[in-house]
């Protein structure tokens, strides 16, 4: 079945509007000049030793962060998903908390942490007998550690989502002829390393288009070298000319990503698949579960615990809130809003190139994903580009031009969730439902709709929880007057009001966490009270 | 010898196995009749260890593999087993899905090689040993299972519906193939099935199961003169007895 063409249409035009005609004007930008294309700054850029230091940095950085990522979320998930660990359950929620706390947060804690003057350095000074601080966190592993310990749950996800796709007569089969930790080794991981390894790409993206940690750790990579260009120098012709090595770099991981995920699962809100075998653990349970819990602790503990030992009495809550609650107000509702538009345009496209002819797909679903190669601070300098004309001014003043924003830079993470939801679903389900009525949108809402409920909840879910802790597009196109949550805390932290933050911080995420309690809870929700 | 003795085993309040007492012994063929749900599947993953019992034991040469509580590993039961959907691993050759269960064990390398390419010739998959299993047949996939569950020379091995999905040409050429290899290795198999063809060419002995338990035998002598429509007859009164109980 096919949904009505100028529903798909309409979809189809917003994405291209939002999110690719930013990109045509960033190219025009660069590279058009008297009425021709001229690469000439293109070469003079590239070949300085300021931009080799700038992309050794940034691939550092990123490829650091995934590492990391990789190192600490693949034996999270085996441990979470194909163990009998005490408390695995909990574990298998408990690790996704750390993307609810935006990466940026993540760098204000581990800063405040591993200061010279803070806990942990004079402590090792002392106990070591050292004259120096050994820890320093301005540094290029300072952000990889940062970073890996914000982005590892990406890793995690896909590892779970890929462990539960996994068929378990495969593994059974090897059982009867290895152990465990052969089977693990020559079987498992070789079918879930798509997965690792996409898990693997998303984080070094992350990472590399990441302005807010490296900008907090004063670290220089092409996100924060595109940002003083821009705004303090004023030169945008130069910073987006600064930016195409990492844009054909991140263009390539990205499509290397989705085709490496085509037709697989990329999220799982189901429990665990049905006959999955769980190996125990025996004398080394202690061992993995103080393992999984130094990772929380360090992910999730630390920075709260942090947060809240920096906010102080209850009272400073109150305090803090009373001139933010406008900012928090208008993060809810532009989240809100970005999340149901970005789900709803995510799946109508992704339904209409399910589809589509069989050849054309491959092509259409990377097209789908290029706004997420594009780093936030780029996408800004493009919308700004696009929008700030005097015939578009009614909508460049508009709160609305942050949504747009974020429409364009987290659809591809919706459309991925809810594609992957509408692969599983047998097309001869919605043909049925054709036979007995030719309302489209009735079977749309009837059908398709509840059998992909979990993937439209977490395509609703990865937007909000995203655009809830966005910084660098909202920098640069929020309307004059207008301040998110995130912003209000980045700037106070200029200001190095360290209460008022960790005090905002909190009620962040504890915004973020009940609206997610609230969405996975419809989710799971069934008329009738049926489970 | 494997001995199964009072073996029991409940899925929730599913009874799926329900006291079943079984011997196979060498060289033999057992099959296990039964309709859909009956727990042949689930007597089989008992046996191979991928599963534990709630009550009897399982003993195979007279050494017990499983007791409630108490299960020797798979790997450590000597059992070559072929599963309904083949479960051949899709990251591996021919050769690396047969070499895997044989490498690791103190083995030099040259002989895992060369048990491995013993065992593609067999089964006539000597020239595809590069070939992952989706660039082979239905035939072709389903010889390689074959000689996966073979490698290494177990003394049983355990069908579980392994020829299901094959053509009837192919199905015939299969069971042509796996009599060879029994009468080659002087295996002990215990083969489930629904199809009482299969169970015709291939059974030295036929038990029926119903609802976790054995509703009936049949033995060498007994399944000898029977034709198709005979063992059906049987079949039907089995699981009528049965279901009056």
């Amino acid at each position: 079945m096919r949904l009505p063409r100028w529903a798909v249409a309409a979809a189809w035009t917003a994405f291209a509007l939002a999110a690719l005609l930013p990109l045509v004007q960033l190219l025009a930008d660069a590279l058009w000049r008297d009425g021709g294309w001229d690469l000439t700054p293109v070469w003079a850029l590239l070949l300085t030793d300021s931009q080799w230091r700038l992309l050794a940095n940034s691939l550092m950085v990123a490829g650091g962060a995934s590492a990391l990522a990789v190192g600490i979320g693949v034996p999270l998930a085996f441990a979470t998903e194909r163990t009998d660990l005490p408390g695995r359950r909990l574990l298998g929620v408990l690790y996704l908390v750390p993307l609810l706390i935006p990466p940026q947060l993540h760098a204000i804690v581990w800063l405040r942490l591993l200061a010279q003057n803070g806990p942990i350095n004079p402590f090792l000074q002392h106990a070591l007998g050292l004259e120096a601080a050994p820890l320093g966190v301005f540094s290029v592993p300072g952000v990889v550690f940062v970073l890996g310990l914000a982005y590892f749950p990406f890793v995690t996800l896909l590892t779970k989502a890929g462990l539960r796709t996994v068929d378990p007569s495969l593994e059974e089969a090897a059982l009867l002829r290895q152990g465990p930790l052969r089977v693990i080794a020559g079987i498992t991981l070789p079918l879930v390393a798509p997965h690792i390894l996409a898990g693997a790409i998303l984080v070094f993206v992350f990472a590399i288009i990441d302005f807010g940690v490296p900008d907090i750790l004063r670290v220089r990579v092409y996100a924060v070298e595109i940002f003083i260009q821009f705004s303090a120098l004023y030169d945008k012709r130069a910073a987006v000319v600064l930016s195409l090595p990492l844009l054909a770099a991140t263009l390539m991981l990205v499509g290397l990503q989705a085709r490496l995920m085509r037709g697989r699962a990329y999220l799982s809100l189901a429990h665990g698949a049905a006959g999955a075998r769980r190996y125990p653990l025996n004398k080394t349970r202690f061992l993995a579960l103080l393992g999984c819990g130094l990772v929380l602790g360090l992910s999730v503990l630390v920075p709260v615990g942090t947060l809240a030992f920096a906010a102080g009495s209850p009272g400073a809550y109150a305090r803090v809130m009373e001139p933010a609650l406008s900012a928090m107000g208008t993060s809810l509702a532009l989240a809100l809003a970005a999340a149901g538009v970005t789900t709803l345009l995510a799946c109508v496209i992704a339904h209409s190139m399910l589809r589509s002819r069989r050849g054309l797909r491959p092509a259409l679903h990377y097209l789908t994903q290029v706004p997420f190669a594009v780093p936030p601070i780029l996408l800004g300098i493009a919308l700004v580009g696009v929008w700030n004309r005097p015939a578009t001014g009614w909508l460049y003043d508009s709160v609305a031009m942050i949504v747009l924003g974020y429409v364009a830079h987290f659809l591809p993470f919706a459309v991925r969730a809810v594609h992957a939801g509408l692969q599983q679903l047998d097309p001869s389900l919605e043909e049925a439902a054709w036979l007995a009525t030719s309302r489209r949108w009735r079977i749309a809402g009837l059908i398709t709709l509840p059998l992909v409920r979990g993937s439209v909840a977490a395509a609703f879910l990865v937007v909000f929880v995203l655009a809830m802790g966005e910084l660098g597009v909202t920098l640069l196109i929020a309307p004059p007057g207008v301040e998110t949550l995130p912003v209000r805390i980045y700037n106070l932290m200029h200001y190095g009001a360290e209460q008022a933050v960790a005090a905002l911080s909190l009620i962040l995420l504890a915004a973020q966490l009940a609206v997610c309690l609230l969405v996975l809870a419809a989710a799971r929700w069934h008329p009738g009270g049926r489970k | 010898m494997i001995r199964a003795s009072g073996v029991a085993k409940c899925f929730g309040t599913v009874r799926a196995v329900d006291g079943v007492s079984l011997v196979l012994d060498r060289p033999e063929t057992v099959v296990v009749l039964g309709p859909s749900g009956c727990g042949k599947t689930t007597l089989l993953r008992l046996i191979a260890g991928l599963e534990m019992l709630d009550a009897g034991e399982i003993a195979i040469n007279g050494v017990p593999k499983s007791a409630p509580g108490r299960s020797v590993e798979p790997h450590r039961r000597g059992l070559g087993m072929i599963f309904q959907d083949l479960a051949l691993w899709p990251h591996l050759t021919a050769f690396g899905n047969v070499a895997f269960g044989l490498s690791g064990h103190g083995q030099k390398r040259a002989l895992v090689r060369a048990s491995v390419e013993e065992a593609l010739r067999q089964v006539a998959l000597a020239g595809h040993r590069d070939r992952y299993p989706h660039e082979l047949s239905g035939g072709e996939r389903q010889r390689l299972a074959i000689a996966r569950a073979l490698a290494g020379r177990p003394r049983y091995v355990l069908m579980d519906e392994p020829f299901s999905s094959l053509d009837p040409l192919l199905k015939k050429q299969m069971i042509a193939l796996l009599k060879d290899l029994r009468a080659s290795f002087g295996l002990g198999v215990l083969y489930v099935t629904h199809n009482l063809d299969e169970a015709l060419a291939l059974a030295d002995r036929i038990v029926i199961m119903v609802r976790g338990r054995f509703a009936g035998i049949l033995d060498r002598g007994q399944i000898a003169p029977l034709t198709q429509p005979d063992l059906l007859e049987w079949y039907e009164a089995c699981v009528a007895d049965e279901a009056d109980c």
